[in-house]
């Protein structure tokens, strides 16, 4: 009785999660490879550290003996005020005998204390359970006083292991990339005699120009190219993300782009959790326009226009790129391939409403659904 | 063989209020704790003679008694159920017989303030008891309850820091302990304490206080529960049919068996209460549980 009202509760709020009309914003996502802001906190004797579970994923481990161990930290009431929130995590439990309350099991907890009182949204679960998702969706209202998420086994014995924990709010989701550790020229440096600064707005969308004086003279990043075959193969280190993805903005150019090419002149790969990828070639002419070229392309519009000194045209143009995932995207890299060397000023992934989580099915090691004739 | 004590306590009940009748019969264990000797217990404050003889006609006398007051017998009446109730959980409620025995002889005297008296002390014995769910590790002394309190102390805030789900049930048992404490009720707050313990996943060691810390003391000041007759119903009605689904561990039973007794007993606001504990440990929220 206990499992099915679980399962009730966990349906009707993924139900209510389907319903948003609302784009969405990660609020948090942790992948569990650290314990950074987060608090261990227990009761009784207790463990709590991180695991690797197979295919390269981690968790975080929380064993009571009788007590309770919670991993936990308070949302930012500037995120979740007046939002709908939903949460959702991978969950795997062992031998978790539930305690005297009907409360006393593992959980994913969301504590909302407000002038009316305090709320409580929980996805509950005890027994042995081999990988799965649990979540639920939570509103927050406008003069709520404190937020906390806490992940767990309340007064209860057993293990419980938690992966991949998203929770976003219902608000539209955009998130400029820090490219500080990618940046690896200035604009100077490349020729280029015009260049942004502070803030390019495109359609809504605000890409942030790096300050060159506060990255050792660099602005943007630039790969190998035709003309350039001492330059980066690729980005140095993978530009983290960290949130959920409808949409990835580049605000870029081709160094000496042509008006097409037969082969790509770089090749950008999205990594998401679970071990998905996402590719986009970067086609002269068609994803990727020429620096100075003041017409749109197929999938490149113009976002940014000045002139250099002899009145050439200096421009940048937007490139969308629209990725299907329901895990979080956890970086970006890219690399050359055969053309006009690329130069990539800003980068802003943009969120949509979150796809509908699967009510039912099963998920595998890495929490992706699959059917039973896989 | 049944004693005569226990045989004439429940004759008299039946006489006094026929609904007696009708619980008893619906419980058929109920002859074998009347026929349970009752024992002579030194930490009774009933006098060892309380409960020795009642005559017939000392009966038939707190018959009147009782059937002219029914919130006193409502009172009588649900002390009964909730002996019968502790026994069948393996508790042993012979002091709370004594009691009442000593109730009807006050009642065939004529002595209404003992009767009552004697009644509420069976009531504080059931409290004490663990309510039926755990064992009363404290003696009932404002120490005992210090060191309940160092003992669950580290749950307890861990639970109001983390707005846990689990603590609001915890929260109220540790009020009323807190309120009962300042009252000179230490016994009937080490109880509260003992089952708030046991919701709460257990004590943990801690070294010996000798008076309860500030935080605990300033609990105190909670404003106590009200409700109409109805409200109360309503709780308690859904109390129990969660109990009934859930199937819940024995210390949120007793939760739920003290709500009724109450309300059996005539007092709304105390069945309130305990509905309120017993619907929290059930995993019923606070907004919910107000909203009936």
């Amino acid at each position: 009785m206990r499992k099915a009202l679980i399962i009730f509760f966990c349906i009707t709020t993924w139900r209510l999660a389907e319903g948003l009309s609302c784009p969405a914003a990660t609020v948090l996502f942790s992948p569990f490879d650290s314990l950074a802001g987060w608090s261990v906190r227990s009761v009784g004797a207790s463990e709590a550290g991180i695991v690797h579970r197979p295919n390269s994923m981690q968790a975080v481990e929380l064993t009571s003996r009788g007590g309770t161990v919670f991993l936990t930290r308070e949302l930012p009431l500037a995120d979740v005020a007046g939002c709908r929130l939903t949460v959702n995590c991978l969950v795997e439990s062992d031998a978790i005998v539930p305690g005297v309350q009907l409360s006393s099991t593992g959980k994913v907890h969301l504590a909302v204390e407000s002038p009316e009182g305090l709320a409580h949204y929980s996805a509950r679960f005890s027994g042995t359970s081999p990988l799965h998702r649990e979540g639920f969706s939570a509103d927050v209202p406008a003069d709520a006083r404190r937020v906390v998420l806490n992940l767990g086994l309340e007064a209860c014995s057993g293990t419980a292991r938690f992966g991949r924990l998203v929770v976003e709010n219902d608000k539209r989701g955009i998130h400029p990339l820090d490219l500080s550790q990618t940046a690896n020229a200035g604009h100077d440096q490349l020729g280029i005699e015009a260049f942004p600064s502070g803030t390019v707005e495109w359609e809504g969308i605000p890409f942030r120009i790096m300050n060159a004086d506060d990255h050792d003279g660099s602005d943007c990043f630039r790969l190998r190219g035709i003309g350039h075959d001492d330059w980066p193969a690729n980005t140095a280190s993978p530009i983290p993300a960290g949130t959920c993805a409808s949409a990835i903005y580049i605000l870029h150019g081709a160094l000496g782009g042509r008006e097409t090419s037969e082969t790509p002149s770089a090749i950008w790969s999205a990594s998401f959790a679970g071990g998905q990828d996402n590719g986009l070639s970067l086609f002269e002419g068609r994803e990727i326009g020429a620096i100075g070229r003041t017409e749109d392309a197929e999938n490149w519009q113009v976002a940014w226009q000045s002139e250099a000194a002899d009145g050439r045209p200096v421009t940048f143009g937007v490139t969308k790129w629209v990725v299907y995932s329901d895990a979080p995207l956890v970086g970006l890299s890219c690399r050359a391939y055969n053309g006009a060397p690329p130069v990539v000023l800003a980068i802003t992934v943009v969120e949509e409403p979150p796809a509908p989580p699967q009510e039912e099915g099963q998920f595998d090691e890495m929490g992706e659904g699959f059917s039973e004739g896989e | 063989m049944m004693s005569q004590a226990g045989a004439t306590t429940w004759r008299l009940v039946k006489l006094a209020a026929p609904a007696a009748i009708i619980a008893w019969a619906a419980v058929s264990s109920w002859y074998a704790w009347q026929a349970r000797p009752i024992r002579s217990s030194t930490s009774s404050p009933l006098p060892p003679e309380g409960a020795a003889t009642v005559t017939p006609e000392e009966q038939a006398a707190a018959a009147k008694l009782f059937a002219g007051v029914q919130d006193r017998q409502q009172r009588f009446l649900a002390v009964v159920e909730a002996a019968k109730v502790q026994e069948r959980d393996g508790a042993d409620a012979d002091a709370v017989r004594e009691a009442l025995a000593a109730a009807m002889k006050a009642a065939a005297a004529g002595d209404v303030e003992a009767v009552d008296a004697r009644i509420a002390t069976a009531e504080r014995m059931l409290d004490e008891m663990g309510l039926g769910g755990s064992s009363v590790a404290a003696g009932g002394t404002a120490a005992a309850v210090a060191g309940m309190v160092a003992r669950i102390e580290p749950a307890y805030l861990l639970g109001r820091e983390l707005l846990t789900e689990g603590h609001a049930a915890v929260e109220k048992l540790v009020r009323r302990a807190s309120r009962d404490l300042t009252t000179g009720e230490p016994g009937r707050a080490a109880a509260l304490l003992q089952l708030a313990a046991d919701l709460s996943g257990g004590e943990t060691p801690a070294p010996a206080a000798a008076t309860v810390p500030e935080w605990f003391t300033a609990l105190a000041d909670a404003p106590p529960t009200t409700a109409t007759q109805a409200e109360a119903e309503a709780a308690v009605s859904l109390a129990e049919a969660m109990a009934a689904s859930e199937s819940p561990a024995p210390p949120v039973m007793t939760l739920v068996k003290r709500a009724r007794r109450e309300l059996d007993a005539g007092r709304p606001n105390e069945a309130y209460w305990w509905a309120g504990v017993a619907l929290n440990a059930l995993g019923i929220a606070e907004e919910a549980v107000a909203a009936r």
